[in-house]
């Protein structure tokens, strides 16, 4: 019995989009431990998302997968039937996402969304389920669950709609729950206390986190293992702490340098000169070649970097290691 | 004068209409008592939450709202009083950046029109071989190119976009810029281009003042001068840069300071006291002395039920509304040195 | 200027591209295409003049001199449908063009800066479009006597409306735009923020709308001529055609048919324009490769400016 829950081999997507075939994801592997929290940063573009989307075979049908494979409880995602996988959205896999106004149905009430979420996926008596209903709202710290649970999401404020959506992807014990840049709309003050809250019911149900974010530091606060996605590539993973203290790419260290801090002293931040390049045709070899300032002209635009092992598990991938 | 831009007793009322006939009018208090005054060749920040009041501060200084009560001052003029030739002399030294990089350019405009827009109206008609040779130096001062001139905003990226915004806002030679959260749907790596780019131009410009206004404290402690911090409409606290994170001194302030992420604390587990959530989202305020902050605060006692929330200088350009941290060292109206 | 105009006119072609993509919207441009060709060189290709009569010839079936016959007055009826394209085409044309304007007025004016007056201004307008239109319609043209130019002002009236309202939905929600926010930070004055930033970006919509009323505008007008009130007589006009072939359907069929199956055509090529105009335009539509389907298409790519 494998102590690993998730487990991404060498995963290739495209989108046939109508100007092109867009290479999505490349080459992306990684493995998500049982009670663990993983983060996958990266800016925009990058593909995190799209990573956590294939997951849950929530595609759109222009998407086509090349290559790889997904083994979710050593069982192969990518070969369930769609009966299947409706089981395991929901229950085993479960996702929160960033705007809690858009993932709530403005004409259903609080708990309605619960209730249908329960029913879906288990068959209890009504009694049973609006018990499960005020359990699941009072573990999410919302005050007076029974006024809540008959009222609309546009009487909640962001906070406690999201405290909402947290208790729709919890309300059936899932195994994985995948977070999509979930605190990104809500202020910095009950970001935290929202977080908070995850990171206790994470530890109290074992359950594993793949927390997707543009925010380092956030990452920092509550990630075991991180992994660092640049145009659809993974370019370094290892611990949290490992990597964010000691970077080894260049991608992730100039990133560090582009992130302003609360502390004494302020240094000129760096920017990262250029743009993300155009996935449709992307560059050949390492594709942060155009714009890393220590490039190798011949190396790093021609073949792409084999891995380089540091130390406990710190994976990068660049010719300058 | 020091004080290029000043308001006094500022306050933004809302009424809530809930039926037709109803006796009592409810107010939403947007901006509530609020006096504020910026010098020139200063970063002046606007920190605060959502339902803080920064915004709707902004769009009063910016004159896309009027106030309810209080007064502007510009230049040492109140501007309800100011003189048509003067009034319209404040109107062309304020220029602003918007927040989001996608809907504050006119997607029908091409760049060329849309820089074009504020030099028309504010400076007036110039010959066309002038013209271009200005946009080119306002280009080049903010990194674009002469090709982009003849391109649609979305043809660019959300970084170039605000480039492209910036550029707009300097092209009247302004000298006031009302900057509402201008990195904030940005990538990281692109912020941070754009805040150096701010720093440049303050360098660049001989006498030019910003108005910054974020929810991010570190995007604040890296441009600012001087910072004011919102929660509910009044300012609690206001400071210069660094004394506003080496010390503060209101309990909002600590609390936002306290909630930021950073890299140091090695906080998987924070035991700390957890106030439930309380079910806030306006700012009718029915007690009508009760200090704003009190459902939240950790350092409440008694006397916060009955609190004026007025500003004490605290010394050092220093000033906070509550004087519960530190203890009884600081009382109403003493200065410390 | 020179860069101006030469990217204005690449994006024209971008639009027209896409257009040109769509099996559908090809089918469309031919159509209308036809129509706009046969009425500018009416003369040249009009066998017969469309009110010379031939009284030996009348009630002649479809054969090689008259291609789709000829009717009581012995005119010929191919020439008839041809020079009537005129009358369909300008009448379309003219009401269109004024609904638009009037409309765009009423909605512009109303849709900034909005508020309460911008509402009251859209209920009297609402007033109008209470009324069935036909019925509206017939009751003004009646009034103002059976006549083409009275017939397109009837129309006019009951269509402008529906623009006033489509731009009034379209100010609204373009006004909550930063940019329109920028402008107003910059005092520019409300006409001024309505024609610059507000009118351009209501285009989109506008067109396409108008577009696709233009087919309809043109079975209006032939509705009106059919019961007597918009062309008058001898005037080739298809609806004033239909009309008169009425009473001789059971004899000379060919007499209704083809002015018949002229409105349908161009109604139904304004309608196809209207739709791939609709999807051209509409940036959160993203197709698949369509280009593959039509070899039409790919000469298209070749033709015009390929979008990056």
């Amino acid at each position: 019995m494998t102590n690993k829950l998730l487990e991404i081999e060498n995963l290739k997507l495209n989108f046939n989009d109508y100007m092109g075939t867009v290479e999505v994801l490349d080459k992306i592997s990684f493995s998500l431990n049982k009670n663990s929290w993983l983060g996958l940063v990266g800016e925009s573009g990058c593909g995190k998302s799209v990573t956590a989307f294939t997951i849950l075979r929530l595609l759109p049908e222009s998407a086509e997968i090349k290559n790889g494979d997904i083994l979710f409880k050593e069982a192969n995602i990518l070969a369930k039937t769609e009966k299947e996988m409706q089981k395991i959205r929901g229950k085993e896999i479960s996702m929160i996402f960033q705007e809690p106004q858009s993932a709530l149905d403005p004409s259903m009430r609080i708990g309605a969304h619960i209730t249908e979420t329960i029913r879906a996926h288990r068959k209890i008596n009504r009694k049973e389920v609006k018990l499960q209903a005020l359990d699941i709202l009072e573990k999410v710290e919302i005050s007076n669950p029974r006024y809540y649970l008959n009222r609309y999401p546009h009487e909640l404020s962001g906070g406690m709609n999201q405290r909402v959506c947290i208790a729709l992807a919890l309300v059936n014990d899932p195994s994985l729950l995948i977070a999509d840049e979930f605190t990104t709309s809500l202020d910095v003050t009950i970001q935290k206390r929202i977080l908070e809250l995850v990171l206790e019911i994470q530890k109290l149900n074992k359950m594993s986190v793949l927390f997707i974010t543009h925010d380092l530091a956030l990452a920092h606060e509550c990630c075991d293992y991180i992994v660092v996605m640049y145009a659809g590539q993974i370019v370094e993973k290892g611990r949290a702490d490992k990597v964010l203290s000691s970077p080894a790419h260049p991608y992730t260290k100039a990133l560090l340098n582009s992130i302003p801090g609360i502390s004494k002293d302020v240094k000129r931040l760096q920017s990262i000169d250029g743009v993300v390049p155009n996935l449709i045709k992307p560059p050949a070899g390492c594709r942060f070649h155009t714009r890393c300032k220590h490039k190798i002209p011949n190396i790093c635009d021609k073949l792409f970097p084999k891995v380089r092992h540091l130390d406990d598990g710190h994976q990068a991938w660049c010719h300058l290691l | 004068m020091k004080n290029l831009i000043e308001l006094q007793g500022i306050k933004k009322y809302f009424p809530i209409n809930y039926r037709l006939f109803d006796r009592k009018k409810k107010w939403v208090k947007a901006v509530d008592g609020v006096d504020i005054r910026i010098e020139k060749r200063e970063v002046f920040s606007l920190v605060g939450e959502s339902g803080s009041g920064k915004t709707t501060l902004a769009n009063l200084i910016l004159g896309i709202t009027q106030p309810t009560e209080g007064n502007i001052f510009f230049k040492g003029k109140e501007i309800s009083m100011m003189k048509n030739k003067d009034l319209k002399e404040f109107h062309k030294s304020i220029s602003v950046v918007f927040q989001d990089p996608f809907s504050s350019l006119n997607p029908r405009m091409t760049i060329m029109d849309i820089l074009k827009e504020p030099i028309m109206e504010n400076i007036g008609v110039i010959k066309n071989k002038d013209l271009k040779e200005y946009i080119n130096i306002l280009l080049n001062k903010t990194a674009l190119r002469e090709e982009h001139l003849f391109r649609y905003a979305h043809e660019f990226s959300g970084g170039q976009r605000q480039r492209i915004a910036i550029t707009r806002a300097i092209a009247a030679k302004p000298e006031f810029i009302v900057l509402d959260e201008p990195t904030s749907g940005l990538d990281v790596s692109i912020q941070a281009q754009i805040l150096n780019l701010l720093l440049d131009l303050k360098e660049k410009y001989e006498s030019i003042s910003f108005l910054f206004i974020s929810h991010d404290m570190a995007v604040i402690r890296y441009v600012s001068t001087r910072i004011a911090v919102m929660y509910k409409g009044k300012i609690v606290e206001l400071a210069n840069n660094s004394d506003l994170f080496n010390n503060p001194l209101h309990p909002y302030t600590k609390h936002l300071l306290e909630s930021v992420p950073n890299f140091k604390s090695i906080n998987k587990k924070s035991g700390k006291i957890k106030s439930k959530e309380f079910n806030t989202f306006s700012n009718v305020n029915e007690n009508k002395n009760i200090c704003n902050y009190y459902f939240k605060c950790h350092y409440r006692d008694r006397e916060c039920l009955n609190c004026t929330q007025e500003l004490h200088f605290v010394g050092n350009n220093h000033y906070t509304a509550c004087n519960k941290i530190g203890g009884n060292l600081f009382k109403s109206e003493e200065i410390i040195k | 200027m020179n860069k101006n105009l030469q990217f204005r006119i690449n994006e024209l072609k971008r639009t027209l591209n896409v257009i040109i993509t769509t099996p559908l919207g090809i089918i469309g441009l031919l159509i209308v295409f036809i129509l706009i060709i046969s009425t500018i060189i009416a003369p040249l290709i009009a066998p017969y003049s469309p009110f010379e009569a031939d009284f030996e010839n009348s009630l002649e079936s479809p054969n090689l001199n008259h291609l789709f016959g000829t009717d009581t007055l012995g005119r010929d009826i191919f020439s008839r449908v041809i020079y009537g394209s005129r009358y369909s085409l300008s009448a379309g044309l003219i009401v269109v063009s004024v609904a638009v304007i009037i409309g765009s007025i009423v909605g512009l004016v109303a849709g900034y800066p909005g508020g309460r007056k911008g509402a009251w201004l859209m209920r009297i307008t609402d007033m109008f479009l209470a009324f069935p239109t036909f019925v509206l319609a017939i009751g003004l043209a009646a009034n103002l006597g059976p006549s083409f130019v009275n017939s397109m002002i009837a129309i006019s009236i009951v269509y402008w409306p529906k623009y006033a309202r489509l731009v009034y939905g379209q100010a609204l929600s373009i006004k909550e735009n930063q940019y329109v926010k920028y402008a107003q930070v910059l005092r520019e004055n409300n006409t001024r923020i309505r024609l610059r930033h507000i009118f351009p970006n209501s285009l989109a919509a506008l067109l396409v709308q108008a577009t696709l009323d233009f087919g309809d505008a043109i079975l209006f007008f032939a509705a009106l001529s059919f019961v007597g009130l918009g062309a008058q007589p001898p005037a080739p006009d298809w609806g004033a055609m239909v009309s008169t072939a009425r009473n001789y359907i059971n004899i000379a069929w060919w007499m209704a048919f083809f002015p018949g199956l002229a409105i349908f055509f161009v109604v139904l090529g304004f309608n196809l324009i209207g739709d791939s105009l609709r999807d051209a335009l509409d940036p959160s539509l993203r197709r698949l490769k369509i280009s593959k389907l039509t070899w039409l298409g790919k000469l298209g790519d070749h033709l015009l400016v390929k979008e990056k």
